[in-house]
C-alpha cells in the first residue's frame, strides 16, 4: 500500500516535468495538441498526488506504524481527528500537503475559460508545473513519508503535544493555502513577461486569486497568533520568531501589490512595481519555506534538519535569477502609460505606500536574516530579539495606518490642498479629539499608544465617512432608505466597499495590538491554599485571584492533567473562576502550560499555573491583564468578511442591467 | 479484555497518579521566603531562553529556565542591580543570551542598514516625484493619450478598463 | 505608436542600476545561505584534531583550571552535560564508574557543564557522585568550538589529540568500555 503511494508520487513528478516541457515546446511551435496534452498532464498530476494523499491518510488513520512518518507523528492514543491532521504535523507530510495544494491550484486555473489569454496559458502551465515538480521531487527523493522501517513499532511516538490544539490544526492549512496560491499570480506575471503582454490582462485575471491568497495568508498569520496566545502560555501572540517572520514578510509585499495594481488598472502606471512586487512575493514565499525547513535558522517552529536545505537553495537561486533577469529584460515594455500629474495625488500616495511596505519588509527580513549574515561574515551567530523589530517597524506601521485613512480620500491625478484639507478635516478632528480625550480623561500617557489610537480613530473616521458619502448620495438621488442604500452601495461597488471593510478590520486589529502591547500588566505570586493575589490595570480595574486547590482533571490515555482552581473577583465583585492547567504528556515526557482566560471586549485576564509544591499546598501563578486583545480576533473576522465582499463575483443580473446602459457613451466621469 | 488485564491497568494508572503527585514533577526551588517574582521576571525579560528560540527567559516554562530564574533570584538577593545581573549572564553564557545584543561593532551593522535603506528610499521618492511632477496642469481627458505597446490582439487596455470601471464590469 | 518616453536616458540608467544592484544582492544572499548550510556540527569533528580549551573547574577541585593541551599523551573523554538534561541522567553513574576503572590506565574524564547554573550543576554532581574534573563552560566557548547540537555529547580523544569518536546522546557500558579498551591498548607491533 505505501509503495503504491510512492509510485503515484514518482509518476506525478514525471508527469509534471512532462507537462512543463511540453507546454513550452507547444507554445514555441504553436502546436495546440502539445499544449492540450500538457493541460491534461497537469490534471493527471493533481490526480496522482491526490492518490498519494489518500493513501498516507489511510496509513495514518489505520495506524500503520511501520511507515516511518506515521510512527513519528501519531500514536495509538491519538484520536482520529489528530491522525488526519497529522498529515501536516511533520516535514515529509507537510511537503506532500504543500505539493498537493499547489497541484490543485495549478489545475483549477486551467479550468477557466482562457479566451484572449490563450497566449499565456502554456507558460502558466510551465511555471506552475515546474514548481509542483520541485516540491514533489523533494518528497520523492529526500522527504518520503512512505518510507518503511525495518520493523513494526508497537506504537508511534505521537504528535508533538504543542500541536494538539484546534488552532494548530487549521493554522497550517490556511497558511499553506495562502502561500501556495500565490503561485498563480506569479505564474501569470512570468507568462506575461515572456509573452510581452505587459498590460492589464494578467492583473485583471488574477485579481481574485491574489485577493484570496492574501486573505488566507492574513488569516493564517492571525490564526498562528491566536494559537500561540491560547496554548503556549506566555501571554502574547507574536514573538518575532524567524518562522513567524518568514510568513509575515511575503504578506508585507503582497499587501502593497494588492493596492498598487489599482494604479495600473486606473492609470497604467507602476507596472514595474507590480511585476516586481508579485515576483518578490512568491520568491519570498519560497525563501520563507526554505528558511523554515532547512534548519538554517533554529527556531521553536523548525522541522528537523535534513538534506533539503541545499536542494532548496539551488531551486531558489534558479528561480530568483530567472525571474530577475526576465523582469529586467522587459524593463522598457513596463513603462508607464501616463505621467504623474501632481505630487499631491492618489498616485503619489500609492507610491509612498509601496515604499513604506517595502521598508517594513526590508526591516523584518534583515532582522530575521541577520544571524545568517553575522555567521557567514564573522563566524558568530548573533541573536536578534523583538526589540529590534519593534523599534524599526513601529514608525512605519504608524505611517501605514495614516495612509489607510488618507488614500481613499485623495483623488487621482491632481488634488488641491484645499480640497484634501476639507475632506480630511473631520477625520483629523476625530483623531485629535480622541488623543485629547485619552490623554486628559482616560489618562493614557504613553506616546506610542496615543499616536496609535489617534491614527486608528482618524482612519476609522475617514473610512466611515466614505460609506456615509456613498449612502447619503444614493439616499438623495434615488430616495432609498439608508439601510437599503448601504446594501446597494456595497453591492454595486463590492471591490471598493469590501476593501474599506477590510481596512476597518485592520484598524480593529491595530487597536488590539496597541492596547495589549503598551498596557499589558503581569505579575507572578506563590499562593498557599486560600491565599489571594491581586493584579491591577489602571484602565481596566483590579482583579483578585484566590487559590482554592489543585485537582486532577479528566485525563485521556496520553497525558496527565493537573488543574488549579482560582476564584476571581473583579473590582470587588465575584467574577467566576479560572482553571489554568498543566498537561503532562507521558510518552514524550513533555509538559504544557495551558492558560485560562476571562475574556471581555475590554481585556483578557490570563492566568497560568507555573508550578506547585507537593500535592498543591502552595502553587505559583503568573497572571496577565491584556487590554483590548480580543479586538485582534474580531478584526480578523471583519477583514475576512470584507474580503468575501470584495471578491464576490458580480451577479449575472446586475451585469446585464449594466450592460444595457453601455449604449450611452461614457461622460467625463469625475476622477474617483 | 480479561479481568486481570483490567486490574493491572487500573493498578498501573493508580501508581502512576500517586507517584505523579508525590514526586516533584515541576521544579520547585526552595526559598527562605517567597522571591520577588515580578522583579525576577523584569530582568528575565531581557534575556533569551537558552534552549529555545523566540521566547524570553521570563516566559519560558522549561526546567532550564526555572533554574536560570532561580539564579537571577540568588544574584538579586546578593544585591546585584538589574544591569549587573545581565552582565553576569552575558559573561557567563555568552552575549547571545541577551535579547538586545550590545550595540558594538558587529551588531551596529544590524541597526544601521534599515536606516540606510530608509534614507535611500526617501531620497529616491523625492527624486522620482520631482522628475514626474509637471510644471503646468494638463487638461483632464477621458480618452488615453496612446495605445499600449503589447503585440497581442488586445484592444487598448486602458480605454477598456476605463469603460469597464464605469460600467462596474470589473466587479 | 508609442509616445516617446520623456526621459529615456534615466530609464536605461535606472534599469542598469537595478540590474547591477540586484545581481550583487542575489549572489550575496545565495552565498550567505550556502555558507550557513555548511556550518560545522559536532559530528563533523570526527577524525579531526580536538580543539584546544581551558576549562575552569568547580571549587571542590584542587586545580583552578584544566587545559586540553596539558593532557596530551593521555586518552581524554570530554563529556558535555547539564543538570536539566534528562538524557544525561542515564549515563551519569556509568561515566563515573568508568572514570574510577580507567583513571590509573592513562584516561582522563572531563565534564563540561553546558548552559547550567553552578548551584544545580554541583547538586547534579553530588547526586551521581561525579568526581572527575568538571566545570562550567564560561562564555559558552568550549560548546561552540565543539559545535555541539545538544546534550549529552561525548568526545573521545586519543593520545595524539585526535577525536576518534563523537557520541551524540547517552552512551552504553559495552560501547564505552570497548572504546576505552581500544584507545589504551598498545599499538600493534611494527613490521620491520
Amino acid at each position: 500500500m505505501p509503495n503504491v503511494g510512492y509510485i503515484a508520487l514518482t509518476l506525478a513528478l514525471t508527469l509534471a516535468v512532462y507537462a512543463a516541457v511540453v507546454a513550452v515546446v507547444g507554445a514555441k511551435r504553436r502546436t495546440g495538441e502539445l499544449i492540450a496534452s500538457a493541460r491534461n498532464a497537469a490534471f493527471g498530476v493533481t490526480g496522482l498526488i491526490t492518490v498519494a494523499v489518500v493513501i498516507i491518510e489511510y496509513l495514518l488513520i489505520s495506524g500503520h506504524y511501520q511507515t516511518k512518518y506515521v510512527a513519528e507523528v501519531s500514536n495509538r492514543a491519538a484520536p482520529i481527528f489528530y491522525r488526519v491532521t497529522a498529515l501536516w504535523g511533520g516535514q515529509d507530510g507537510s511537503l506532500l500537503f504543500w505539493s498537493w495544494l499547489m497541484s490543485i491550484f495549478a489545475a483549477l486555473v486551467l479550468l477557466r475559460k482562457w479566451g484572449s489569454m490563450r497566449v499565456m496559458m502554456p507558460y502558466v502551465i510551465g511555471v506552475t508545473q515546474i514548481t509542483v515538480a520541485f516540491f514533489v521531487g523533494l518528497v520523492v527523493f529526500v522527504a518520503n513519508p512512505f518510507e518503511q522501517l525495518d520493523f513494526v513499532p508497537a506504537d508511534g511516538s505521537g504528535l508533538n503535544p504543542l500541536l494538539r490544539h484546534f488552532g494548530m490544526i487549521i493554522h497550517p492549512p490556511v497558511l499553506y493555502i495562502g502561500f501556495v496560491s500565490f503561485v498563480i499570480p506569479y505564474a501569470f506575471a512570468i507568462a506575461a513577461l515572456i509573452t510581452r503582454q505587459t498590460g492589464d490582462l494578467w492583473l485583471r485575471t488574477t485579481r481574485r486569486w491574489t485577493l484570496t491568497a492574501w486573505v488566507f495568508l492574513s488569516g493564517g498569520l492571525l490564526l498562528g497568533g491566536w494559537w500561540a496566545y491560547d496554548v503556549l502560555g506566555w501571554g502574547g501572540y507574536w514573538g518575532w520568531d524567524p518562522v513567524e517572520n518568514a510568513s509575515l514578510i511575503p504578506w508585507l509585499v503582497a499587501t502593497p501589490f494588492l493596492h498598487s495594481v489599482m494604479m495600473q488598472e486606473n492609470r497604467g502606471m507602476l507596472k514595474r512595481w507590480n511585476m516586481a512586487l508579485i515576483i518578490l512575493t512568491f520568491c519570498l514565499v519560497i525563501e520563507g519555506t526554505f528558511l523554515t525547513r532547512s534548519g538554517v535558522i533554529s527556531s521553536v517552529h523548525t522541522f528537523a534538519q535534513s538534506a533539503i536545505g541545499p536542494l532548496f537553495l539551488v531551486f531558489i537561486g534558479l528561480m530568483f535569477i530567472a525571474s530577475f533577469y526576465l523582469f529586467v529584460s522587459r524593463w522598457n515594455e513596463l513603462s508607464s502609460d501616463n505621467e504623474m500629474d501632481s505630487l499631491l495625488s492618489r498616485e503619489s500616495v500609492f507610491l509612498l505606500n509601496n515604499l513604506i511596505f517595502i521598508g517594513l519588509a526590508v526591516a523584518v527580513w534583515w532582522g530575521t536574516h541577520f544571524p545568517l549574515f553575522s555567521e557567514a561574515l564573522m563566524g558568530e551567530k548573533i541573536v536578534v530579539g523583538p526589540p529590534f523589530f519593534e523599534q524599526t517597524t513601529a514608525p512605519l506601521w504608524a505611517i501605514v495606518l495614516l495612509l489607510m485613512g488618507v488614500a481613499p480620500l485623495i483623488p487621482w491625478r491632481r488634488a488641491s490642498l484645499k480640497k484634501i484639507g476639507d475632506t480630511l478635516l473631520w477625520p483629523a478632528v476625530v483623531g485629535l479629539v480622541t488623543i485629547t480625550l485619552l490623554y486628559t480623561v482616560v489618562g493614557v500617557q504613553i506616546f506610542g499608544a496615543l499616536l496609535g489610537f489617534g491614527l486608528c480613530a482618524f482612519t476609522l473616521a475617514a473610512t466611515l465617512i466614505e460609506y456615509w458619502r456613498g449612502v447619503s448620495a444614493r439616499h438623495r438621488s434615488k430616495g432609498e432608505s439608508y439601510p437599503v442604500a448601504l446594501w446597494r452601495l456595497i453591492g454595486r461597488n463590492r471591490r471598493r466597499y469590501g476593501g474599506y471593510l477590510i481596512h476597518i478590520g485592520i484598524i480593529l486589529v491595530a487597536i488590539g495590538v496597541v492596547g495589549s502591547r503598551f498596557y499589558q500588566v503581569e505579575t507572578q505570586r506563590n499562593l498557599a491554599v486560600g491565599e489571594t493575589m491581586t493584579i491591577n490595570s489602571e484602565f481596566i480595574g483590579s482583579y483578585e485571584l484566590t487559590y482554592r486547590g489543585l485537582r486532577e482533571g479528566a485525563s485521556p490515555d496520553d497525558r496527565i492533567i493537573t488543574e488549579a482552581l482560582l476564584d476571581v473577583k473583579f473590582n470587588g465583585q465575584p467574577a467566576g473562576e479560572l482553571i489554568p492547567t498543566r498537561e503532562f504528556f507521558v510518552v514524550q515526557e513533555q509538559p504544557m502550560t495551558i492558560p485560562d482566560k476571562r475574556s471581555t471586549l475590554a481585556d483578557d485576564l490570563y492566568v497560568i499555573l507555573a508550578g506547585w509544591e507537593g500535592s498543591g499546598e502552595t502553587a505559583t501563578f503568573k497572571a496577565y491583564i491584556n487590554p483590548l486583545v480580543n479586538w485582534l480576533w474580531i478584526g480578523g473576522i471583519v477583514f475576512v468578511l470584507g474580503t468575501l465582499v470584495a471578491a464576490w463575483p458580480a451577479s449575472q443580473e446586475s451585469s446585464e442591467r449594466v450592460a444595457s446602459r453601455a449604449k450611452v457613451p461614457a461622460t467625463a466621469a469625475p476622477a474617483k | 479484555m480479561s479481568h486481570i488485564k483490567i486490574v493491572l491497568k487500573l493498578a498501573f494508572t493508580f501508581l502512576l497518579l500517586i507517584s505523579y503527585f508525590l514526586l516533584p514533577n515541576s521544579y520547585s526551588p526552595t526559598f527562605a521566603q517567597d522571591p520577588d517574582y515580578d522583579r525576577i521576571n523584569e530582568i528575565a525579560k531581557n534575556l533569551n531562553c537558552p534552549t529555545c528560540t523566540g521566547i524570553n527567559l521570563a516566559d519560558c516554562r522549561t526546567l532550564t529556565c526555572e533554574q536560570w530564574r532561580d539564579q537571577i533570584n540568588d544574584l538579586v538577593e546578593q544585591g546585584y542591580s538589574d544591569q549587573e545581573v545581565l552582565d553576569y549572564f552575558a559573561t557567563r553564557y555568552g552575549t547571545q543570551v541577551l535579547q538586545e545584543p550590545p550595540k558594538d561593532g558587529s551588531t551596529l551593522f544590524l541597526w544601521v542598514l534599515p536606516v540606510i535603506v530608509l534614507l535611500a528610499g526617501g531620497a529616491w521618492l523625492v527624486w522620482a516625484l520631482r522628475r514626474w511632477a509637471r510644471p503646468e496642469p494638463q487638461p483632464v481627458s477621458v480618452i488615453p493619450q496612446r495605445e499600449p505597446v503589447s503585440t497581442a490582439s488586445q484592444p487598448s487596455s486602458q480605454y477598456l478598463s476605463q469603460v469597464e470601471k464605469d460600467l462596474h464590469l470589473g466587479d | 505608436m508609442e509616445q516617446t518616453l520623456p526621459h529615456p536616458k534615466s530609464s536605461t540608467l535606472g534599469r542598469n542600476i537595478f540590474l547591477i544592484l540586484g545581481t550583487f544582492l542575489l549572489l550575496g544572499l545565495i552565498a550567505v545561505m550556502a555558507i550557513n548550510l555548511q556550518k560545522t556540527e559536532s559530528s563533523d569533528l570526527q577524525d579531526r584534531p580536538a580543539p584546544d580549551f581551558t576549562l575552569t573547574l568547580f571549587d571542590q577541585f584542587e586545580q583552578d583550571q584544566i587545559a586540553l593541551a596539558d593532557l596530551r599523551g593521555q586518552v581524554v573523554v570530554v563529556n558535555f552535560w547539564a543538570s536539566w538534561c534528562v538524557e544525561c541522567y542515564k549515563e551519569a553513574e556509568l561515566l563515573e564508574r568508568a572514570w574510577q576503572d580507567y583513571k590509573d590506565r592513562g584516561v582522563v574524564f572531563v565534564g563540561v557543564d553546558y548552559l547550567d547554573t553552578d548551584k544545580e550543576g554541583l547538586a547534579y554532581m553530588k547526586k551521581y557522585g561525579i568526581t572527575y574534573p568538571s566545570g562550567p563552560d564560561l562564555g559558552n566557548k568550549i560548546s561552540e568550538d565543539y559545535a555541539i547540537t545538544g546534550v549529552p555529547e561525548t568526545f573521545f580523544i586519543d593520545q595524539q589529540g585526535q577525536i576518534i569518536h563523537v557520541q551524540i546522546g547517552p552512551i552504553e557500558q559495552a560501547q564505552l568500555y570497548g572504546l576505552l579498551d581500544r584507545l589504551i591498548a598498545p599499538p600493534p607491533a611494527q613490521d620491520s
